[in-house]
């Protein structure tokens, strides 16, 4: 079973994708709505993929979230999504460790390809899942 | 006395040119102007003689009046001949006496012989005309030939002449040509060729294009003569005029209440008046000078101006109407203009006073502008025109702008105009002392020219940099939006169609129950898509109130309207900003004050946003802390300020880092994380240029790990010159993120 977290400060966005990724053959999803709950559920599920949004409204931004998980666990697999169209800020993503940078709005299938390869790129066996 | 067109217009031409006559006399400045004024004497003789014949009813009276006429038509052709001679600089003296031994020969003979001519007929049924003698077929040639020399030599001053003065020479040449053509066939009836004299009235056009040639060409250089004599004659006029009245009328009431005869009824008048009139003159006198014609502005008061006023000016529109009208009030200007540089159309007119063609443009090839920007100095159109070889194209471009000295508006060689001023309603030259007071006035223009476009820069930098800023904070905010839709109704776009599937193969019941599930999920996923949708509009609201060209300009405005403004903008940044309290107090009834709400706003929201990262630091350091703001905006009876405080109840600044903050180091910045952008401080830095722009003072106050303060003072002031005096330091626990 593979982990998959999900950061986001938009609840509506968080849930559905938390509720939308299951479909992902044995995968497990978690939400977090900011960095406090960030922390936590990497500690406590130790995630193999982190879906991160890089802007929480809030002074701990998404750079250092995605800097701490790496640290933690550099074979994480991190997908940030962000709706800075800055491609400094897309720079900075891919420098600290990221493997892609996802700009919003993604539509929910090149959101769901994505984050299927890289549940396959983490996962120990081989196997997929599909809508 | 019998009146006919011959009278009417003889008299017309006795007192068109009698005017123009003593005009000139009485200012004359030099020797062709006074010669001018003879002629013009010599023409009103004339017509008066003609007058005298035209209303006479008897032979001997007619016979004199034509005596008169011939005075001055003897005398005209030398006076023509010498206001050529003067006009066109010649040396040749023996011309001169010649022409003048002939009009007086001419004049002597006529009065004291009957050579020119001995009798008369009574012509057109209405006068009696006198017949060419021997004597006027003889020197009458003369007369003509001198008149033709005379006209040879302005022909031949008009074909040399360049720009102005060829302008000038060509109004008086035919101007000339035509009053003498007119003037002319007053002597044919004299040889028996019935043609009615009245054709001398063109003198009384010569008199009027030579009047409009002063006025507008600057003809012989005495406009001001002319202008400066009728304002004064005419406010003379009127006050003396009704001065007179009450002394006619007082005469009256002394004759007829006191019932004294009318001799002695009019001695009190004429002692009140001969008491009077030269203190009215006087007075009078001194009042179109100050008024109308200013001969000495005051230098100190110029200067002033230019320190005080103009330089505080920060909008470029404002410095250039508040100095072309400082000016012209100080001065007393014909005309007034500043010509700014300007990136599409080259140079145009900024602001001007009394110049005919607003809509001037200069490109930065035409000569003028290469003129001033190369050389620096100030061009002087009487200069220009004295000079020989000066560029017609120079005084043509001059003349456009109706300017008599143009200045350079140069700032550290940076050429950004001119400042162009006509000329002096007091009809004075410009003196090497006024070209180096206003020389030094034109760099003083430049400064606040360019410190206007530096403010407007500044600001719109500013604003470009706060835009910028917020354009990550838009971005997530409209993408967050969009994001949340996207993934909303996509998700439902594979809900619903599954859902309508499973429900083929199960019990109505359990269809019934998939359905509403399913349909109860598709309206909480529309709720939220409609709630994002509705906050995203209310985001694009808030941005164009913040960006609405308007609301930059400054005027009176009640400050506290700028709060709601800046607490939308901080929300709009930080999302989780209602999370704090903000506790609002302000004062009923803030005295209005000159200040730019679009500025107000900023200030709000630099000082908002950094007491939502002090707030936001300190919940990091201690989970569960309210975030409060406090924004309190007061203003006692008795102070020049209205103060604003923002406090919030964040990690506050260290007494080391605030004493820096407060000196308004730029960039400087108290926030240590990494993850923090670089340069966030300089907020701080804008801060003060704002708070400056409205001539207000801050400082910041703080309790490290408590609290922090900015305490801001806006000026109670109508206008912008009045600027508070700098905040004092204050020492104590400060701090500032």
């Amino acid at each position: 079973m593979v982990k998959i977290l999900i950061v986001d400060d938009e609840p509506a966005f968080t849930n559905t994708y938390v509720a939308f990724l299951k479909r992902i053959k044995d995968v497990e999803t978690f939400g977090a709505l900011n960095s406090k709950e960030a922390y936590a559920l990497l500690n406590a599920q130790n995630p193999e993929v982190l879906l991160l949004d890089l802007n929480l409204n809030e002074s701990v931004k998404g750079l250092d979230i995605l800097k701490h998980a790496l640290a933690r666990n550099p074979k994480l697999y991190t997908l940030v999504t962000t709706g800075n169209m800055d491609s400094k800020v897309e720079d900075e993503c891919l420098t600290a460790g990221a493997k892609s940078v996802i700009h919003k709005p993604a539509s929910l299938q090149d959101l769901f390809e994505k984050v299927s390869q890289a549940v396959e790129a983490v996962r120990p066996s081989t196997g997929g899942g599909g809508l | 006395m019998q009146f006919n067109l011959f009278a009417i217009t003889s008299a017309f031409v006795g007192a068109v040119s009698f005017s123009l006559s003593l005009f000139i006399l009485a200012n004359s400045k030099n020797r062709l102007h006074r010669v001018w004024g003879f002629f013009n004497l010599a023409v009103s003789v004339f017509g008066l003689g003609a007058f005298l014949v035209a209303i006479s009813t008897n032979y001997q009276s007619a016979f004199w009046s034509w005596k008169l006429a011939f005075v001055g038509i003897a005398f005209i052709a030398s006076f023509f001949y010498h206001m050529t001679h003067e006009y066109c600089k010649l040396t040749n003296k023996k011309m001169l006496w010649f022409v003048y031994a002939h009009g007086t020969i001419f004049a002597v003979l006529t009065v004291t012989t009957d050579f020119i001519f001995h009798e008369m007929q009574y012509m057109f049924g209405e006068f009696f005309y006198y017949k060419a003698g021997l004597g006027f077929n003889i020197l009458f040639p003369v007369w003509v030939m001198i008149v033709g020399k005379g006209f040879m030599n302005m022909y031949s001053l008009m074909m040399k002449a360049k720009g102005a003065e060829r302008i000038q020479a060509r109004y008086l040449f035919g101007a000339m040509l035509l009053g003498f053509s007119g003037g002319a066939t007053t002597s044919m009836p004299s040889w028996n060729i019935p043609i009615y004299p009245a054709w001398h009235i063109f003198i009384c056009v010569y008199a009027t294009v030579c009047t409009y040639a002063i006025l507008k060409h600057r003809f012989l250089n005495i406009e001001f003569v002319v202008r400066r004599a009728a304002v004064y004659a005419g406010l003379f006029v009127f006050v003396y005029g009704v001065f007179a009245i009450f002394a006619i009328t007082g005469q009256q009431i002394l004759r007829d209440l006191l019932g004294w005869n009318e001799w002695l009824a009019m001695m009190p008048p004429i002692i009140l008046v001969v008491l009077v009139v030269k203190p009215l003159e006087a007075f009078l006198s001194e009042k179109t000078d100050k008024f109308l014609f200013q001969k000495k502005y005051n230098y100190r008061e110029l200067m002033q101006l230019f320190t005080t006023e103009v330089l505080m000016i920060f909008d470029l529109e404002k410095v250039t109407q508040h100095t072309v009208e400082a000016l012209d009030n100080i001065i007393k200007l014909e005309s007034c203009a500043v010509i700014l540089s300007d990136d599409e159309d080259g140079f145009k007119i900024s602001a001007s006073r009394g110049v005919e063609n607003t809509n001037v443009t200069f490109a930065m090839e035409d000569p003028i502008i290469q003129h001033m920007r190369y050389s620096g100095e100030p061009l002087h159109l009487d200069v220009l025109i004295k000079r020989p070889g000066s560029s017609k194209v120079l005084i043509d471009a001059l003349n456009k702008l109706n300017s008599r000295i143009c200045f350079p508006i140069t700032f550290n060689k940076e050429f950004l105009g001119i400042l162009s001023l006509g000329a002096k309603k007091s009809g004075e030259d410009y003196t090497s002392n006024d070209i180096d007071i206003l020389g030094s006035l034109a760099r003083a223009e430049a400064i606040a020219v360019k410190n206007a476009r530096s403010n407007s820069d500044l600001v719109k930098a500013k604003a470009r940099q706060h835009l910028g800023d917020m354009a990550d904070g838009m971005s997530h905010q409209f993408n967050n939006r969009f994001g949340t839709i996207v993934a909303l109704l996509g998700f439902q776009e594979i809900l619903i169609p599954e859902a309508l599937t499973h429900v083929k193969d199960v019990s109505l019941e359990e269809q019934n129950k998939k359905l509403r599930e399913s349909l109860e999920l598709a309206l909480a996923a529309i709720a939220e898509a409609r709630d994002s949708a509705f906050r995203g509009g209310e985001i694009a609201k808030t941005l164009l109130v913040h960006t609405r060209p308007e609301r930059i300009g400054f005027g009176v405005h009640d400050i506290s309207k700028g709060v709601p403004l800046g607490l939308n903008l901080v929300a709009l940044k930080h999302t989780d900003f209602k999370s704090i309290k903000v506790v609002q107090r302000i004062d009923a009834n803030l005295p209005p004050t000159w200040s730019s709400l679009s500025i107000i706003q900023e200030i709000l929201l630099i000082t908002l946003d950094n007491a939502y990262d002090a707030i936001k630091t300190r919940e990091q350091s201690q989970p569960g802390h309210e975030g409060v703001i406090e924004i309190h905006i007061s203003h006692k009876p008795n102070e020049r300020f209205i103060r604003m405080v923002v406090k919030d109840n964040g990690c506050g600044i260290k007494p080391a880092d605030l004493v820096t903050v407060n000196a308004g180091v730029p960039y400087f910045t108290t926030k240590g994380s990494a993850s923090q952008k670089s340069g966030y401080g300089a907020g701080v830095h804008t801060l003060g240029e704002y708070v400056g722009i409205l001539g207000g003072r801050h400082r910041y106050e703080s309790q490290y790990g408590e609290w922090t303060s900015c305490v801001i003072d806006f000026p109670v002031r109508s206008k912008p010159e009045e600027a508070l005096a700098p905040a004092e330091q204050t020492h104590g626990q400060n701090s500032h993120r």
